[in-house]
């Protein structure tokens, strides 16, 4: 790992990806957290739904080796950070993201829930 | 992330069940009616491996298939899609067994806040960190993506739309929370006095009627000697040091900055490593 950059891409800000349900943003105040203010119920992706355009990241494989060139511009060095379509397709799921509204819809539909709880929400994937 | 790669995985989770996300941070540490209906599953989860993750450390994390009523039909914190397979055949299985309880959920209950919102004034930006340029023999979590979410602070847009700089506390919080080794796993967060620079210089690069784009560089130095073992894994983090540099195109329309691309850029600590745990020696 030495010698090894990591980067850190602050991408873009999107709207189908997880906004609604981001997880607890620490402030620089070490042990206070934001206020918890919640209460509509992410939509769910119906199955098969092509992702966001700008959630897939489309230019990052291509680019991945130009990114490693001497001289790479800032762009490329972006390009080569952000997800690739194959690392986004777990967004493809439609996973609800309030526990209670999915135990109501669980019922009606007559099926099983499969929670996947993680430190950080699963969609940031920390 | 392999996990829910996989296309099989996709679509049983789309047609055999109700796929449900959580982040403990929600249903563990803070209380609401889902954390109290999570805790309870939790507790009456007959699982050897969860037994052991909480009683080692209260860690709940992995994947749980239940019914409405809070019946529990397992748990699992495997990634192989293989292993997901099985353990969702067991869990239809358990499931189709029982008649769960019907329950009646209040509907305060399902609009009662369950986790932390940005105010819609605010914008949400997500990060992602990469090891760049990946070692040739670089395997497992080395090859992944790091993922996680800034917020910006309403106040933070206006002071960004209004003046020309920063604001510090958004720095500091791209510095302690966002410049970490996100790729494998939890990562350790700078404490305040491990931050030993944090400063930004900004530019306005151009200035249209509504649109303002402006260019900065931070410049940041943490350190600190901490070691965590995560996993298999020991983590030895003694610093980073380095410049990050970014553009921010920001309108007069609250939150559209979100929409603009931005890149910060750390050079790792030389003196940082992770290294695999020395497994006990058995030898004698």
């Amino acid at each position: 790992m030495q010698r090894n950059w990591l980067l850190a891409c602050i991408a873009i800000g999107l709207a189908g990806c997880g906004r609604g349900d981001q997880r607890l943003a620490a402030t620089d105040r070490e042990t206070r957290s934001t206020t918890v203010v919640t209460s509509t119920p992410e939509p769910a992706r119906p199955p098969g739904t092509p992702l966001p355009s700008d959630c897939t990241g489309s230019q990052a494989a291509a680019d991945l080796a130009a990114a490693d060139a001497p001289g790479a511009t800032l762009e490329r060095r972006i390009a080569s950070v952000v997800p690739t379509p194959a690392e986004e397709k777990f967004l493809m799921v439609p996973w609800r993201t309030n526990v209670m509204a999915a135990r109501e819809e669980a019922q009606r539909a007559g099926r099983p829930l499969f929670l996947w709880i993680m430190v950080g929400n699963p969609q940031g994937c920390t | 992330m392999v996990t829910f790669k996989d296309d099989g995985l996709i679509r049983r989770l789309t047609s055999e069940f109700i796929p449900v996300v959580a982040n403990t941070q929600d249903l563990q540490w803070h209380e609401s009616p889902a954390s109290r209906f999570f805790l309870g599953v939790v507790e009456r989860t007959d699982s050897e491996t969860l037994s052991r993750q909480w009683r080692s450390s209260r860690d709940p994390q992995g994947m749980y298939i239940l019914a409405p009523d809070g019946t529990s039909f397992g748990f699992t914190n495997d990634h192989e899609p293989v292993d997901i397979q099985r353990f969702m055949d067991r869990g239809l299985r358990g499931y189709r067994k029982t008649q769960p309880t019907q329950v009646v959920i209040a509907d305060a209950d399902v609009a009662a806040p369950w986790s932390a919102r940005l105010d819609p004034a605010g914008a949400v930006i997500r990060v992602f960190s990469r090891i760049r340029p990946l070692p040739v023999d670089a395997g497992g979590l080395n090859r992944g993506v790091g993922r996680d979410f800034l917020w910006i602070y309403p106040e933070e847009i206006k002071a960004l739309i209004e003046g020309d700089s920063l604001p510090p506390a958004l720095v500091a919080r791209i510095v302690r929370f966002h410049l970490v080794d996100g790729v494998r796993g939890t990562p350790t967060l700078w404490r305040p006095r491990e931050v030993r620079r944090a400063d930004a210089t900004t530019v306005v690069t151009s200035r249209t009627p509504g649109a303002k784009t402006l260019a900065f560089t931070i410049g940041f130095s943490m350190s600190g000697k901490r070691q965590a073992a995560l996993g298999d894994h020991e983590v030895v983090t003694q610093g980073y040091r380095g410049g990050s540099r970014a553009r921010s195109r920001s309108t007069s329309r609250p939150g559209s900055c979100a929409r603009s691309a931005r890149l910060q850029m750390a050079r790792r600590g030389e003196k940082g490593t992770s290294h695999p745990i020395r497994p006990p020696d058995t030898s004698g």
